[in-house]
């Protein structure tokens, strides 16, 4: 098989969702004397890429990216010691939290996945996060976006407490985005959020488009 | 589906009630993954489903506890029960005609949702989310045991049930929540409610139900067909507009509807 041929299978597996064989392409590239970021670029991360087209042009909802995000995971299972061991970094890293008070982690898991998908390292901080430790989170390494979840209309002003203590205790804070079921892009836009995602695929395609703009 | 008539609801008493079967409703699944008919790899979910559904019924611990309680008075905010605690909401809307009302607190404990926050951490996206979404139906199937509870104690006692009505819902603040729990023992079945008043485990619902001469209620008077409401995400019955609200959802939670500012200027 030509390493063209290669990629191409596992940009399909990935497309396709096949959880069983994306890891073996993967396998078949190391084999192959890949090295581990031209199969995360031009393999994996190319495959999510059209997921991504297909979501947007609306081919694609959230069940089938789901899928392929499962097959992304299955593959990076195989190929993550290698990036360690190549010292390859993630495309960006990205905070993700509950705000504080809510305990919903479903919608959240969700966007944590996508954005590994997207090709972010993620850092996720759980459920019931208050301020102050997405702000720390951010202080302890160089953190590219953080991304908020809440479900409850009574929780979702945590959303720009938080925003808020990153803006005043951060001399340069990420871009944040916000998501869950009583969030609009109406009040992302009110309490300063960078950005809204409608779903998981929403959120990880703006959160895209966030850090290609940020460089 | 049957009226449970098993247990033995007495006024003034907490009950404990423990569903063995909780039924599943599987297009309730389907539902909330977001699956259609033309889903691509449709039948990768639909075989978790079947895979998953037998063993997490058997994992999900169906329990509620019920207390009956007579109503002093009821107002359109307001409703205060005999021994004295309020309990504020759209309470006049949902509960109106009530002379009782039934508190109740259902789960289906924390193993379904462990099992399924393990897989997605895992990678294994498709079995966790089916797991969560299982666990959320058997969760609605729970309180809606504990409603035909309320309902066949009602009927026994010629009278109906109103709609379930939970805190977080139309008009009543989650906070409400902390009159549930100091009125049942939740520590019983296993539920905490949190500072921010939501429940541990999450897979968890609470509510009230007003009961009622039969002539007056019935269980599916959703207020939703009087109130105008255009973007409301708790909607039962779907939205005409310009009906004529008489429901003030001024203080609901529910964001207001966008204002038609022009954009751009
Ligand atoms: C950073 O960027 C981003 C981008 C996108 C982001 C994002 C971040 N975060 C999320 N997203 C987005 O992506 C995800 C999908 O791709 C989505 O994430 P979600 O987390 O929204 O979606 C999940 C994948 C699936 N969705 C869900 O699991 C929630 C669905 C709805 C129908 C819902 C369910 C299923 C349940 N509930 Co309840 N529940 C509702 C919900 C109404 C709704 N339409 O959303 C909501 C959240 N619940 C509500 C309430 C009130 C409650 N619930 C309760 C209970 C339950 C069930 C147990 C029956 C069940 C499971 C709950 C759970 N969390 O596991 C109670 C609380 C439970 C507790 N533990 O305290 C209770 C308090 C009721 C009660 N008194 O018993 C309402 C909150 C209203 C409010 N005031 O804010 C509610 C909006 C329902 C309603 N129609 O009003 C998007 O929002």
């Amino acid at each position: 098989m030509s390493t063209t041929a290669i990629l191409e299978s596992l940009q399909s597996a990935i497309i396709d969702g096949d959880e069983q064989k994306a890891p073996q392409f993967v396998q078949t590239a190391l084999a192959d004397k890949l090295d581990a970021q031209t199969i995360l670029e031009k393999g994996l991360l190319a495959g999510m890429a059209v997921v991504g087209q297909r979501f947007r042009d609306g081919d694609y909802f959230l069940p089938e990216v789901l899928i392929s995000a499962e097959a992304m995971k299955a593959a990076m299972t195989v190929l993550s010691p290698m990036l360690k061991a190549q010292n390859v970094k993630a495309r960006a890293t990205a905070v993700v939290g509950t705000v504080r008070g809510d305990l919903h982690d479903i919608g959240k898991n969700l966007v944590a996945i996508m954005l590994e998908g997207a090709g972010f390292e993620v850092i996720d901080l759980g459920v019931d996060v208050p301020p102050e430790k997405f702000a720390q989170a951010c202080r302890d390494r160089k953190v590219d976006l953080v991304a908020m979840s809440a479900l409850l209309t009574t929780t979702m002003p945590e959303m720009e407490s938080a925003i808020r203590m990153l803006q005043r205790e951060l001399p340069n804070p990420p871009p944040v985005i916000i998501g869950g079921a009583p969030v609009t892009q109406q009040y992302a836009d009110r309490i300063g959020a960078a950005g809204y995602g409608r779903d998981a695929a929403s959120g990880a395609e703006v959160a895209r488009g966030l850090c290609a703009k940020a460089g | 589906m049957r009226l449970n008539t098993e247990w033995a609801l007495e006024v003034g008493d907490s009950v404990l009630c423990r569903f063995d079967a909780l039924p599943l409703d599987r297009d309730g699944v389907r539902r909330a993954i977001g699956l259609r008919p033309s889903t691509n790899n449709g039948a990768r979910w639909e075989k978790a489903i079947d895979e998953l559904e037998k063993p997490l019924r058997g994992l999900a611990r169906g329990r509620a506890l019920i207390r009956i309680e007579p109503v002093a008075s009821l107002q359109s905010r307001r409703l205060t029960l005999a021994h004295g605690p309020v309990i504020e909401g759209a309470v006049g809307q949902f509960l109106a005609h009530s002379q009782l009302v039934a508190l109740f607190i259902a789960t289906i404990g924390s193993g379904v949702e462990r099992l399924s926050r393990r897989w997605l951490r895992n990678g294994n996206v498709v079995r966790g989310l089916v797991a969560d979404a299982i666990a959320s139906e058997l969760a609605e199937s729970a309180a809606f045991l504990a409603q035909q509870a309320v309902r066949a104690w009602a009927l026994s006692h010629q009278m109906d049930i109103t709609p379930r009505y939970s805190p977080g819902y139309c008009g009543m603040s989650v906070r409400q929540q902390t009159v549930l729990f100091s009125e049942l023992p939740a520590r019983q079945i296993g539920v905490q409610l949190s500072a921010s008043c939501l429940m541990t485990p999450v897979k968890s619902v609470s509510g009230i139900i007003g009961i009622a001469p039969a002539s007056q209620v019935t269980p599916e008077d959703y207020p939703c067909g009087r109130c105008d409401h255009p973007n409301c995400m708790q909607r039962r019955v779907p939205f005409e507009s310009r009906r004529g609200s008489c429901v003030d959802w001024s203080d609901c939670g529910v964001p207001p509807p966008p204002t038609h500012e022009t954009e751009g200027d």
